[in-house]
């Protein structure tokens, strides 16, 4: 990974596609590095660890986040 | 011994028979040629590379009349480069230039032990700065000035980034220029060499300044990075010299990148190597004056970070 102020570089050595991430972005990936994770437990992260307006913008962030992180193929969402 | 050295007649019989081997950088090439106008301008700018014997050469090259009627009407010319000819023929005049293209081509198609970006490479006190570029943007033309105000010339248009320690290792040959920036070189450096100029390309007119001979003589020594300059030449512009954040800098310059993708895991951990070592800019110049003075000024601070 190479860093930035506000945003990374990635390689995914699954695609070999290079990402140009938010911090943020990143940081979420960090803890799911940790292990697979809920929703609620995502979102309880990203509140704890960024500013966030309103509970609805959190919610809102982390299911933006998840969808942008599974559409390059970062993560997997197994949805039930 | 360097090609100089060669009689006229003993390079033109060397060129239309076993061929010339000359080093350029890391690479051996061996030249075959019939046709006057490459002897000619190969004799003039590759004056100052070192004369090798052969049989070995990463890349035996031929510029050649074609064996058919392309040979007697309208006649062309064909890049073959070990037994292939990967581009269609052009006409007879271009020959100097199909040449220059074509060892282009060979490096950029074959040396994937390499990180190769399309880009000017140019270096002072011991930094190296990269210059990646789309065609249009003056890079050539900065990179002409530069090594001829006291900047080492790597490359005019290829960046060849060592895996292992990500430093920039020399191809000194020729810088291309066209159109506008011919008149204007000649009369920026006029101790410069030029080839003759060719009218008509697909570049439109194009010709060859010859590298620095102390460039050529300093080809095995390597650089670490120092700076990745994005140029845009723009008429009549103030000069701005904009830092641009590393990971941007980054994408762009994966951009310019011949084997990027090629080389997956590796490919990103050299360019990451180069880009950690690095302060990135866009510059924005009209006058070569200013930018040459812009450069100056980084390379003065070359290794403070």
């Amino acid at each position: 990974m190479v860093d930035g102020e506000d945003e990374s570089v990635l390689y995914n050595d699954r695609s070999g596609e290079t990402h140009l991430l938010s911090a943020i972005a990143v940081s979420l990936l960090q803890q799911l590095a940790r292990g697979p994770a809920d929703f609620p437990s995502i979102a309880a992260f990203l509140g704890s660890a960024w500013e966030f307006d309103s509970d609805d913008d959190l919610r809102q962030t982390s299911h933006r986040l998840l969808a942008e992180l599974e559409a390059l193929s970062l993560i997997e969402i197994r949805r039930s | 011994m360097n090609i100089s050295e060669l009689s006229g007649a003993e390079l033109r019989q060397r060129l239309q028979s076993d061929g010339v081997y000359f080093r350029t950088g890391v690479f051996t090439a061996c030249l075959s040629t019939r046709l006057e106008r490459v002897a000619s301008s190969f004799a003039l700018l590759y004056a100052d590379y070192p004369l090798l014997e052969g049989p070995y050469a990463d890349f035996h090259v031929q510029v050649a009349a074609p064996r058919n009627l392309r040979r007697w009407i309208r006649p062309q010319v064909q890049f073959i480069a070990d037994g292939s000819s990967p581009f269609m023929g052009l006409p007879r005049d271009q020959a100097f230039p199909v040449l220059e293209w074509g060892l282009n081509w060979c490096v950029s198609s074959n040396a994937n032990y390499y990180l190769i970006i399309h880009a000017a490479v140019i270096e002072k006190n011991g930094h190296a700065a990269i210059l990646p570029a789309p065609p249009g943007s003056g890079k050539s033309t900065l990179c002409a000035a530069l090594v001829h105000r006291g900047w080492r010339l790597l490359s005019d248009e290829l960046a060849l980034i060592r895996r292992s320690d990500a430093r920039l290792v020399p191809l000194p040959r020729p810088v291309s220029l066209k159109n506008a920036s011919i008149p204007l070189m000649k009369a920026y450096a006029p101790e410069a060499v030029f080839s003759p100029s060719v009218s008509d390309t697909i570049k439109g007119t194009v010709a060859q300044m010859k590298a620095p001979a102390d460039s050529v003589a300093r080809a095995d020594e390597t650089a670490l990075p120092g700076w990745i300059i994005f140029p845009r030449y723009e008429q009549g512009a103030p000069l701005t010299l904009t830092p641009v954040p590393r990971t941007r800098a980054f994408m762009r310059v994966a951009e310019n990148s011949f084997n990027y993708a090629q080389l997956g895991v590796e490919g990103f951990n050299a360019l990451a190597g180069v880009m950690r070592q690095s302060d990135s800019y866009d510059l924005h110049y009209s006058s070569l004056d200013d930018a040459v003075a812009a450069f100056d000024r980084l390379g003065a601070r070359a290794g403070q970070r």
